[in-house]
């Protein structure tokens, strides 16, 4: 039976890799709800593979922010933020400033060819409060390259107009009014039930930037035009400018009463504004001039590209180096740049470079370089593949040899901290100063602690109290970030170790994260020739305090996960955890991510617990999507910094899991032979 | 240091590589100051972008030089032809210019150029371009150093992203003292004239 579920999944990912962008020439376009489409309505098109779309639209007493990713080439998911005046609910009471979250999905069945169109089917608002719910099929078809029409038949809110008995019949026939409960649960019940309606448009690109769209829209916002404007007609007009490929404004006329505008900004983790970066140059492997090859001279020649010398051994014919990476998302680079250094500057007799990268003591894989090759295809056409081939890759080794010196590191950086789902006021943020430091005695064993000083911010001024009838154990943040401008955010003793290559463990101890301090216990299995890792972690930890100091709270708890980490290729990864969380529900959180060697992440999750989505609260249960960008993404500079940041539509208690710093498989992932391999194409940068 | 002093000899600093004002290297460096100079150095200018700057020698595997401005801006070249770049974001990672050498040492005939560059996301795209190699004739060497007469050799390619021209002025010896050469289509084209061989 897993067998069997595994490989549907495989041929799924399979199908979801396999499209191909549709065979026309025009933009995609997003449409006010941020997904590809017209004005109001969506089209069978989609958007090139990862891109990134963020967009706003304003009508009528209605703003729309849309985050929307194409995660693979025919499926696209959609987060939407959006601000309502005057929401009508069903049974006539009228709403003021309703904030409202919503998801939608979308996924290309079909591509368009010669004589058939595109078809698209999507779900909008399936897990909110359905203020936006619709389902729809859909078909595009180009008729030359600037002009291309859509007809789709649409369910839910694009069955208000023109509405006909569900052709799909039987237990389709009827939908069910709103019951929105807590929000948040998925109401599968209702997909493409009640009456159902046609909707259509036509898109012409007149010239490379503007475009001319008009639609026939079958949503009778029967929520949303109460007080707010008139609907008096079904036709929408928009005129579209997109200055750049990556900018798309449009002015727009819609329901026959309105004037609307919206903004679609696109960008593609898969490329790189800085092509490359702007990276020093390397060292040459047969410089001008070498220095004298200490060991000294090497560890300052490897400071120079950004690297810390961990270990450094000689051996008849050959020299073997640890070495931490301090600065290139790129293992690979890493390892180029080490090698090169080595053979820059190594004596001659040393053929043979082993080089393994470092993290908390944990090794990598051992990279034995030849500096005969590097010398032969530093500059050939396929240098980086004939060099990846003639390179020997050993299993890491489970002693790391003794580091020279104890390091300590510290930094100050600014730090921003927003809040963007209050009800109350929906962009919050505190901005300050961080100070970071750590200090590693011995390989393995780091000491490292967080302090923040807030310098300007309103998170303080949230006044909303928990409601939450769990123990609050991430409900209650506002106090947190209320009391006390000076936080220690963590302090922590962490041991890292690595038994044999494949296993390591880790043990923490202090104030874990900014609201729990205890003891965490981990240990990961990843053995070397599956797509698989296996994670256990232990802890048991006492809430802190709201001044976020040394004091705590009166409340303890044990939770701890397995985990199964899944490398599903071309990117795509899963992690499925099972145990206990921090309310001490029992329970499992499901998280899909798409990730790119560059270091971008977009992803999402859910935890389904033992806690009843009444005594959860609002939104039902725990969900959210995360993003990563990487910092030499956006500079073009060497950095293995990223902006983290997980978005969830509600926090509250059921679901919530302890922040650990250092948990292992982010640690080892990055030292190891895959993400070599991946990097493989920047070892010569 | 000794880059220091070559600088200083130049008074004009060496350029960072960045918001440079293309011609401004080109008209500091006059006769006299080119004979204080001892060490091998190029002015690399890079009209599309905007910036130049005077690179010298850093390292040399086999046939291979590789140039670097102050701040790491690197350019690796065979016998005068570009094979590599680093520091310029979209950049030349290798390349095959056996094809195009063999043009040169003929002055005539049809080649190929493949090339790589850096995808974004840590991969390499490879392409190609299809050229044809012919001289335009000799004329006066309008560069900063070597003989007074030089060779104008033109190169054009014809490739999926348009038509690539690329020249070259050689002296007797076969040396190029002065050339441009069309790099990605970010950067456009380098000029690389020699200023101390």
């Amino acid at each position: 039976m897993v067998m069997r579920v595994v490989a549907a999944i495989a041929v799924l990912v399979g199908h979801l890799w396999s499209g191909q962008a549709a065979a026309h020439d025009l933009p995609p376009g997003y449409n006010n709800f941020g997904v590809p489409g017209f004005i109001e309505t969506p089209n069978a098109h989609s958007a090139p593979d990862a891109d990134l779309a963020f967009s706003f639209s304003r009508f009528a007493g209605q703003t729309r922010s849309t985050l929307t990713f194409q995660a693979s080439p025919r499926l696209s998911a959609s987060f939407r933020y959006a601000a309502i005046d005057n929401v009508r609910s069903p049974n006539g009471v009228v709403y003021d400033d309703v904030l409202d979250r919503s998801f939608s999905l979308r996924y290309r069945l079909s591509d368009e060819t010669d004589y058939l169109p595109a078809l698209a089917v999507g779900l909008d608002d399936f897990a909110g409060t359905g203020i936006y719910s619709a389902e729809y099929l859909v078909a595009t078809k180009a008729l030359n390259p600037s002009l291309s029409l859509t007809a789709g038949i649409g369910w839910g809110r694009l069955a208000g107009v023109g509405g006909f008995d569900n052709p799909l019949g039987g237990r389709f026939t009827d939908r069910s009014k709103q019951d929105v409960g807590q929000g948040g649960a998925l109401r599968g019940n209702n997909l493409f039930k009640g009456d159902a309606a046609f909707f259509g448009g036509i898109d012409w690109q007149l010239t490379d930037q503007l475009g001319l769209v008009a639609e026939y829209s079958s949503d009778a916002l029967d929520y949303q035009d109460s007080g707010n404007f008139d609907r008096r007609s079904p036709v929408n007009v928009a005129l579209r400018y997109a200055p750049r490929d990556d900018v798309q404004i449009s002015a727009q006329y819609l329901h026959g009463s309105t004037l609307a505008a919206h903004f679609a900004y696109v960008v593609n983790p898969a490329t790189s504004p800085s092509g490359g970066g702007y990276a020093p140059g390397p060292v040459p492997v047969v410089p001008l001039r070498a220095v004298a090859p200490s060991d000294t001279a090497i560890a300052a020649k490897l400071a120079d590209e950004g690297l810390r010398l961990h270990a450094i051994s000689r051996h008849p014919g050959r020299i073997r180096v640890e070495v931490v990476n301090l600065t290139y998302r790129a293992p690979a680079q890493a390892i180029g740049r080490t090698a090169r250094v080595l053979a820059a500057h190594a004596p001659a007799d040393l053929r043979y470079f082993d080089i393994a990268l470092v993290a908390q003591g944990v090794a990598g894989p051992v990279m034995r370089l030849s500096r005969a090759d590097m010398t032969q295809y530093e500059f050939a056409l396929e240098g980086a593949a004939t060099l990846l081939s003639t390179t020997q890759i050993d299993a890491p080794a489970t002693r790391p040899m003794p580091v020279a010196q104890p390091i300590f590191n510290w930094g100050i950086s600014p730090y921003i901290t927003p809040n963007i789902f209050d009800p109350d006021d929906p962009l919050r943020a505190d901005i300050g100063l961080a100070l970071d430091a750590s200090w590693s005695p011995v390989p393995g064993v780091v000491i490292a602690g967080t302090l923040r000083q807030r310098v300007a911010g309103n998170l303080d001024q949230a006044t909303r109290m928990s409601d939450s009838v769990l123990p609050r154990v991430r409900s209650e943040f506002a106090l947190y970030d209320r009391e006390g401008d000076l936080d220690l955010i963590d302090l922590t003793a962490a041991w890292y170790a690595q038994p044999s290559p494949a296993v390591t463990t880790r043990l923490t101890v202090g104030l874990l994260e900014e609201m729990f301090g205890g003891v965490s216990a981990e240990l990961l299995w990843s053995p070397d020739d599956i797509q698989l890792a296996f994670g256990l972690e232990l802890n048991h930890v006492w809430q802190r305090g709201f001044e976020s100091d040394l004091g705590f709270r009166d409340y303890d708890v044990t939770t701890g996960h397995g985990s199964i980490y899944w490398d599903m290729g071309a990117g795509y990864h899963t992690r499925l955890d099972a145990g206990r969380y921090l309310a001490g529900d029992w329970g499992s959180t499901i998280a899909l991510s798409r990730e790119f060697r560059n270091g971008w992440s977009v992803g999402a999750f859910a935890t389904f617990t033992d806690v009843s989505f009444e005594d959860f609260g609002e939104g039902s249960f725990d969900k959210g999507i995360t993003i990563s960008v990487p910092v030499s993404w956006l500079s073009g500079r060497p950095s293995r910094d990223s902006v983290d940041r997980t978005i969830r539509p509600v926090t509250r208690d059921g679901g919530a899991r302890l922040h650990v710093e250092g948990r292992l498989h982010d640690l080892t992932r990055e030292l190891g032979a895959d993400a070599i391999r991946g990097s493989w194409g920047r070892v010569w940068r | 240091m000794r880059y220091l002093v070559v600088c200083l000899a130049l008074l004009v600093g060496c350029a960072s590589g960045t918001n440079q004002e293309v011609g401004r290297i080109r008209a500091a460096l006059t006769p006299a100051r080119i004979a204080a100079i001892d060490v091998p150095m190029v002015l690399v200018e890079a009209p599309d972008i905007g910036v130049a700057a005077t690179l010298l020698q850093v390292g040399r595997n086999g046939d291979v030089i590789t140039w670097q401005t102050r701040d790491g801006v690197q350019l690796s070249v065979r016998a005068g032809v570009i094979v590599a770049t680093r520091g310029f974001g979209h950049d030349v990672m290798s390349s095959d210019t056996s094809g195009v050498q063999r043009a040169l040492a003929s002055r005539a005939g049809t080649h190929r150029r493949v090339w790589s560059e850096p995808d974004g996301d840590f991969g390499l795209v490879f392409r190609y371009v299809d050229c044809v190699m012919g001289i335009v004739g000799r004329h006066r060497n309008d560069g900063l150093a070597g003989p007074p007469m030089v060779t104008r050799l033109r190169e054009v390619c014809d490739g999926p992203d348009g038509t690539i021209r690329n020249w070259y002025d050689v002296g007797p010896d076969g040396f190029i003292w002065a050339s441009s050469q069309w790099v990605t289509p970010q950067i456009g084209s380098l000029q690389v004239t020699v200023v101390k061989r």
